[in-house]
C-alpha cells in the first residue's frame, strides 16, 4: 500500500487516481501511526510553505517523516510543495525550515524565458542516471510553480534548462521528489510514477 | 519558454456537452464523460470545463460530474462557472479541480481573489475575462456577457493580476462560435499588459488561427471549444498543425498503455 501523506494541502485524489491506473493501492494516511503501515510514501501538496511545515509539525507528520524515511529508509517521492517541504528552506517562508533532506532553497523564480508562476508543460534534462526519469528519451511534464531550486544544486536528478535552470527532480537514496505533477503530466508523468513503484518493488 | 498549451473547453449544462455561439448555447453534443475520454487519449495539453447553464441551480450535479470525470483524467483540469461563494471553490478542489476558473465573482468582490490565492495559491487561480469591441476599446462584460463593468480589459487584466489571479482566461464575446479566429488585437493587448499567463479563447475557426495567435501575440496557451467536437483525433490534429508552423508545443505521442 502506498500511503499518500494527507497534511490539509494538495489534490490527492489525483495522486491516488494515478496510482490506482497503475494498479497499485494506494490510501490517504492523516495520522503518524498510519505512515507505519505503508510500504512507501508519497507527499504531494499544492499551497504555500508556511502552511505545508505547520500543519507537518501540528499533526506530529514530521516527526513520524523523520522516523520512517530517514531511520527506517522507506522510499518517498515528494511532489510540488512536497519536494520543498524535503528541503532547507524557502524565500516564501523566510525562517522557517523545511525537513531539510537535500541542501536546497528556494527563490521566486525571475526568468526571462519562464514566466510567474511558470504554469505549463516543460522539457526536462536529465544530469545523469536518473532512476525516476528511467526509459524516457524527451521527458515532458507539467509544472505549477512561482519558486524554483537551483538545478545545479546538490541531488538534483533533472532540471529545465531556461536562462534560470531550475531543478525538475531530485534524488538521493530512498528519497525522491519532483517539481512537476507526474499525476498531471500524462504518459510521461505516468511513466515516473510507476518508475517510482518499481524502485519501491525491487530497490 | 515552458511550451505554448492546447487547452480543450467543454461547455457543460445539466449533465452535458453544449456549443456555443456569441454566448447563445447551440447544439448538446453529449455526455462528458466520454469527452474528457477522448480528449485525453488525443493530447490536449489542459481541460477547461465551464458551467454556462443560465440558472444557477444545478452545482451539486455539476460537482458531482467534476468528480467523476477527474478520475480519468490525467491532465491539468481547470473548472469554472457560477463560482459565487469559497464553500464552492473549496468544493471544485476536493473534487478533482486544480485550477478554479472565476469570473464576476472577482470583480463585485476584489477580497475573493485574495482569499483563494492566499489560501490554494495564485497558480490555482484562473481569472475569466470576458470582452466586447465597442467604439474601438474592448470593454469588460461579466455575468455571462451581460454587464458591462466601464472596463477596458487590459486594465481589469492588470487589476486581477494584482489581486493574485495566476492566469487569464481571455474571450472576445464578439468572436465565439463565429468561426473568424480570435481577436489578436485582444489577445495581443492584454498579453503584453500582464506577466501572468493568458489563455487565447473563443471563435476558432481551424488551426491556423490558434498558429496565428502563438506567431503574432505574447499569448501562453489557446483554447478552443467548438471546433473540436467536428471530428476524431481533433487535438492530435491540431497540435501537428501547431508543430508544422513550428510552434513550440507539447509533442502529442501515443497513449500510455499498461
Amino acid at each position: 500500500m502506498i500511503g499518500i501523506v494527507n497534511y490539509g494541502l494538495g489534490n490527492l485524489s489525483s495522486v491516488r487516481n494515478a496510482l490506482e491506473f497503475l494498479k497499485r493501492e494506494a490510501e490517504f494516511v492523516t495520522r503518524p501511526e498510519d505512515l507505519d503501515r505503508a510500504e512507501a510514501l508519497v507527499l504531494p501538496g499544492v499551497g504555500h510553505f508556511v502552511a505545508g511545515m505547520e500543519n507537518l509539525l501540528r499533526g506530529g507528520l514530521a516527526q513520524a517523516l523523520y522516523r520512517e524515511v530517514v531511520d527506517r529508509g522507506k522510499p518517498i517521492l515528494g511532489i510540488c510543495l512536497g519536494m520543498q517541504l524535503m528541503c532547507a528552506s524557502s524565500a516564501e517562508a523566510p525562517g522557517v525550515d523545511g525537513l531539510g533532506w537535500f541542501d536546497l532553497s528556494f527563490e521566486l523564480l525571475k526568468s526571462r524565458d519562464l514566466r510567474t508562476p511558470n504554469i505549463g508543460w516543460n522539457d526536462v534534462s536529465a544530469t545523469g542516471d536518473s532512476r525516476l526519469l528511467a526509459g524516457l528519451k524527451t521527458p515532458t511534464f507539467y509544472f505549477v510553480h512561482s519558486y524554483y531550486a537551483d538545478g545545479l544544486g546538490s541531488g538534483v536528478s533533472s532540471y529545465i534548462d531556461a536562462d534560470v535552470k531550475v531543478a525538475a527532480s531530485l534524488e538521493r537514496g530512498n528519497m525522491f521528489a519532483t517539481q512537476f505533477h507526474p499525476e498531471k503530466s500524462q504518459q510521461d508523468g505516468l511513466k515516473v510514477l510507476s518508475n517510482f513503484l518499481e524502485i519501491v518493488d525491487h530497490g | 519558454m515552458a511550451k505554448r498549451r492546447l487547452i480543450v473547453s467543454l461547455l457543460y449544462r445539466d449533465g452535458v456537452i453544449v456549443q456555443s455561439r456569441r454566448f447563445s448555447h447551440t447544439n448538446v453534443v453529449g455526455s462528458m464523460k466520454i469527452a474528457i475520454e477522448f480528449f485525453n487519449v488525443w493530447e490536449a495539453d489542459e481541460i477547461a470545463i465551464l458551467n454556462v447553464a443560465r440558472q444557477d441551480d444545478n452545482f451539486d450535479l455539476f460537482v458531482q460530474d467534476i468528480h467523476e470525470v477527474s478520475k480519468s483524467s490525467f491532465l491539468p483540469l481547470s473548472v469554472g462557472g457560477w463560482v459565487t461563494d469559497r464553500d464552492r471553490v473549496k468544493m471544485l478542489f476536493d473534487n478533482g479541480a486544480d485550477k478554479v476558473v472565476v469570473n464576476t465573482r472577482l470583480f463585485d468582490d476584489p477580497d475573493f481573489a485574495r482569499a483563494i490565492a492566499s489560501q490554494y495559491g495564485n497558480q490555482a487561480l484562473v481569472a475569466a475575462i470576458d470582452a466586447r469591441l465597442e467604439n474601438g476599446r474592448h470593454m469588460v462584460y461579466v455575468d455571462r456577457g451581460r454587464r458591462p463593468v466601464g472596463l477596458e480589459a487590459a486594465h481589469w487584466a492588470r487589476k486581477v493580476e494584482l489581486l493574485g489571479a495566476g492566469e487569464i482566461l481571455l474571450t472576445s464575446i464578439d468572436q465565439d462560435g463565429q468561426k473568424n479566429g480570435y481577436d489578436l488585437e485582444l489577445m495581443r493587448q492584454v498579453s503584453e499588459a500582464v506577466d501572468i499567463p493568458v489563455i487565447a479563447f473563443g471563435g476558432i475557426q481551424d488551426f491556423t488561427n490558434m498558429a496565428d495567435c502563438l506567431e503574432t501575440t505574447r499569448i501562453d496557451a489557446v483554447a478552443a471549444g467548438n471546433v473540436f467536437h467536428y471530428f476524431e483525433q481533433s487535438t492530435r490534429k491540431a497540435k501537428n498543425a501547431l508543430l508544422a508552423r513550428g510552434v513550440d508545443t507539447r509533442v502529442p505521442n501515443n497513449y500510455f498503455k499498461y
